[in-house]
């Protein structure tokens, strides 16, 4: 059996134990009734899924380097929460200073990422920090409004994008560049 | 009441300490984009830290565990839903407003055409 392949059992295997820890979590009721209708439910949800899963795991361009190291989640996740925390204070004070201090600015730059699925953890962690917003993504190009300058600060200087690549084991220092900082919307 | 009673009472009064300065930011910023920095962000902390809060009361139960899964959904959903509403803005030509309070064109700007 090719490796491909395994992963790919792997991975639907994994997906139906979720799938039935979920349900066990969800109703906690232990009783044969509850626990073979969840299997029931897991195991059609599982099968439903397998065309997506193939799709997940033969196609070359979502399937390239696909090794998320769960470890490194653990340290990821932390490390973005105290970020969130930070910027969320920064926009509280914008929000309440009488003359609300805010120069928004849209910034472009282009970041070096393994995968789609590290693309989207990244769009979704500037999202999530407060202070900027992911307009676009197209290819590798990333489009994000910033509410201040201290916003995207961790952005262009790489930081943020850094401790995505890193979840996939790029250590590398510089996978940001061509970063533009625009303050009128005309040329972007 | 005990500590761990007054650790949620502090982590619930923070949370809609956020939520609340979400909503002002809402109706004080100036345009589309930086409201959705009020309503997509503040709420992100402020739900977490509430839930916090509830986990917190409720302790190590099947509830907390519920309420975690809430956590890690709203985590997900919600800067997915933020960023695609700005990109369907984006995307139809609403341009953002920058300094200098004007509609949109700055002197500078005015000075280029």
């Amino acid at each position: 059996m090719s490796r491909v392949k395994k992963a790919f059992l792997k991975g639907t295997l994994l997906q139906f134990a979720v799938l039935l820890g979920l349900w066990l979590l969800l109703s906690g009721r232990i009783d044969l009734f509850h626990v073979s209708a969840g299997v029931f439910s897991a195991l059609l949800v599982t099968l439903m899924h397998v065309r997506v899963n193939r799709h997940l795991y033969f196609d070359k361009g979502i399937a390239a380097g696909r090794s998320l190291r769960v470890v490194r989640l653990a340290r990821y996740i932390p490390w973005l929460l105290k970020q969130i925390v930070l910027s969320s204070l920064q926009v509280a004070y914008a929000v309440l200073h009488p003359r609300m201090p805010i120069n928004p600015s849209l910034v472009r730059f282009r970041v070096r990422l393994p995968n789609i699925t590290a693309r989207v953890i990244l769009g979704n962690s500037i999202t999530l920090t407060p202070g900027t917003l992911t307009l676009r993504i197209k290819d590798d190009e990333f489009l994000v409004h910033s509410l201040m300058e201290a916003s995207h600060a961790g952005l262009i200087d790489g930081s943020l994008p850094r401790h995505v690549a890193r979840l996939y084991g790029d250590k590398s220092a510089d996978i940001v560049s061509e970063v533009k900082i625009f303050h009128k919307a005309r040329h972007v | 009441m005990s500590g761990l009673h007054v650790a949620a009472l502090v982590v619930l009064a923070a949370g809609s300490f956020f939520l609340l300065v979400g909503s002002i930011g809402l109706l004080r910023f100036p345009d589309f984009y930086s409201r959705c920095h009020a309503t997509g962000k503040s709420d992100t902390l402020g739900v977490m830290l509430l839930v916090l809060g509830l986990i917190l009361v409720e302790g190590f139960t099947l509830n907390s565990a519920k309420l975690l899964l809430i956590l890690t959904f709203v985590g997900l959903t919600n800067p997915t839903a933020t960023h695609a509403l700005a990109r369907a803005a984006f995307q139809i030509g609403l341009k953002p407003r920058f300094r200098r309070h004007d509609s949109g064109t700055s002197p500078e700007e005015k000075k280029e055409d």
